[in-house]
């Protein structure tokens, strides 16, 4: 075939990618392995995306959203399926669109149901070792299905496997030519719990090894297990990109919930009203829920306020520093 | 492209599409044995040249391969399973050609087969060996022009397809193209006549403009147009999906 059927990138591409910014940086100074330049995305008059703009390096990122937020197209528009209606691209330095060869470097486990009922769970895995070329096709297979935990089952018509297989098996075919890049929508649909945390831990273990990952999910617990940088879309657009600890340290407009557990919370509870920047303190039975936008002053002040009300402190406890008060926060 | 290739052939083999085809295909079978024992051999060879002209050319030949081409890559695109190919370092041009030649190959040979069985039933064994080629040559390249457009056709309207390539079967290459010369310009149809008739014996070839008026297109030329309509299809199928978004 020759190399315009195949979109092979050129000198002149080349050149445009240097005007527009290409190829990017973290702000580490690390090279981008993922870009994303004002990209929108609509059909007619429906906006999916609009004017997203990020930049991911190795490690895992989890893309986060509501339904309907634009996940699944943005995942789409990195994989070449779809083509911006505005914007660029770049994966590893190139435009994913009508461009073959990139898939070498790159892995892409689909959120849709679709599989080939007919194929086992091995001829599936296999025929994606195949078209990339991998070297040792029954080696690859093995490892991936081996990841997975399908070996046992790999003979198993996709026809015939739950849900949960099945979902492993696109897992396995998307990382079965050990792909620079690998994408994830929703992987992790109808996996159990144990084989849930496997996977977290698996891709973890990419992420570390100088992999780049994104995956999508709305399990928040699961993303926080992977790592702690994210992108959060609403309504098409990025409400947050990078860690979320530090996503959170920035809303400094919003209260942050503290709980303090003590011997005796009504006395305790009189004096912390007093620390500046205390905004609520609600007594419950043996613990006070205080919200404060102070909170580094406030968690000074605790064991005071306890010695003055003669009570004993059992703990300080922040409520709101999960990726799921942080989501929340930026969904509402 | 031979992994896309097998996976195609596969998932056409096992359709219950194999099963209508096969069911209309044995009608010219049918025919061929019907004919024979009423009237005998001594005119069969005539016979069987002008089911192919009348049955198998316009209707039969074009509704296999529309059925198979049609669903290889359309089949795919409806089931969402086209990104498992296209999101591998495979060219668009070998995903095509690979999916052409499965439909291809599994329409091929229903349709030969048929063909041969009526030619011998029809003939029972007299027949000359010049004008089976002629029909299996016709046949042949039918088949590639047919799968080539359905197959496109199939890329552009996965939902649709079908029936679109049906109404175009039944009213184009059956009834319009029949109308003036000048329609039928336009259709495969005159063309896959064109290969038959350039090869036939003379008294072959007068059964065939006995059955069908006759089309004023060599033998050599027709099989260029041929050739040529199965190429644009693969160039311009090539095209589409390289530009086609999977939603």
């Amino acid at each position: 075939m020759s190399s315009d059927m195949i979109g092979a990138p050129t000198a002149q591409s080349a050149v445009a990618d240097q005007k527009a910014g290409f190829p990017g940086r973290l702000p580490d100074g690390r090279p981008a392995t993922i870009e994303v330049q004002n990209v929108s995305k609509w059909y007619g008059d429906k906006v999916a995306v609009s004017d997203l703009s990020f930049a991911l390096g190795p490690g895992v990122t989890a893309l986060l959203g509501p339904n309907g937020a634009g996940k699944s197209t943005t995942l789409k528009l990195l994989t070449g399926l779809l083509q911006p209606s505005r914007g660029q691209v770049r994966v590893l330095g190139q435009s994913p669109v009508n461009n073959p060869k990139l898939y070498q470097q790159m892995g892409l486990v689909p959120e849709q149901e679709g599989l080939y009922p007919f194929l086992s769970i091995r001829q599936f895995v296999e025929l994606a070792a195949r078209l990339h070329h991998v070297s040792n096709v029954r080696e690859a297979t093995d490892e991936a299905l081996r990841i997975v935990e399908l070996l046992d089952v790999a003979d198993r018509p996709l026809g015939n496997c739950s849900k949960g297989m099945r979902q492993r098996a696109k897992i396995a075919q998307g990382l079965v030519h050990d792909p620079q890049i690998l994408i994830l929508d929703e992987p992790l649909t109808g996996a159990d719990p144990r084989q849930r945390l496997a996977m977290m831990e698996y891709f973890t273990r990419l992420g570390n090894a100088g992999k780049t990952v994104l995956i999508s999910s709305h399990i928040l617990y699961e993303v926080e297990r992977m790592g702690s940088n994210v992108l959060v879309l609403v309504q098409g657009k990025l409400a947050a990109e990078g860690d979320f600890h530090a996503i959170r340290a920035l809303m400094d407009d919003r209260p942050r919930r503290v709980r303090v557990t003590c011997s005796d919370p009504r006395s305790v509870a009189a004096f912390l009203i007093t620390v500046p920047g205390t905004r609520s303190v609600h007594v419950e039975e043996q613990a006070i829920i205080v919200e404060t936008i102070t909170p580094l002053e406030f968690h000074l002040a605790v064991p005071q306020a306890a010695q003055s009300a003669g009570a004993h402190l059992y703990g300080i406890e922040g409520l709101d520093e999960d990726l799921e008060s942080v989501f929340r926060y930026l969904v509402n | 492209m031979q992994p896309i290739f097998t996976l195609t052939l596969r998932a056409l083999a096992r359709s219950r599409r194999v099963l209508v085809v096969a069911a209309l295909l044995a009608v010219p079978v049918l025919l061929a044995l019907v004919y024979v024992a009423s009237e005998g051999k001594s005119q069969g060879e005539n016979f069987v040249v002008q089911l192919f002209v009348t049955l198998v050319m316009p209707i039969l030949l074009p509704l296999t391969a529309l059925i198979f081409a049609t669903s290889a890559l359309g089949g795919e695109v409806e089931d969402r399973t086209l990104s498992y190919i296209t999101l591998r370092p495979v060219s668009r041009l070998a995903i095509i050609v690979a999916k052409l030649l499965a439909s291809t190959l599994i329409t091929t040979v229903l349709v030969e087969v048929a063909l041969i069985a009526t030619y011998f039933l029809g003939t029972q064994g007299t027949g000359n060996s010049q004008n089976l080629g002629a029909i299996l040559l016709a046949g042949l390249f039918g088949c590639l022009a047919y799968s080539s457009g359905f197959l496109l056709l199939g890329l552009w309207l996965p939902r649709r397809g079908l029936l679109v390539g049906f109404l175009y079967v039944l009213f184009w290459e059956g009834i319009f193209s029949q109308l003036s010369t000048g329609l039928a310009t336009f259709s495969v149809r005159r063309y896959v006549e064109g290969a038959l008739n350039g090869n036939l014996t003379p008294s072959a070839l007068a059964a065939s403009t006995q059955a069908s008026p006759a089309v004023d297109v060599g033998g050599t030329a027709s099989l260029i147009v041929l050739a040529c309509v199965l190429l644009a299809g693969i160039l311009v199928a090539t095209w589409k999906l390289q530009r086609m978004e999977l939603p």
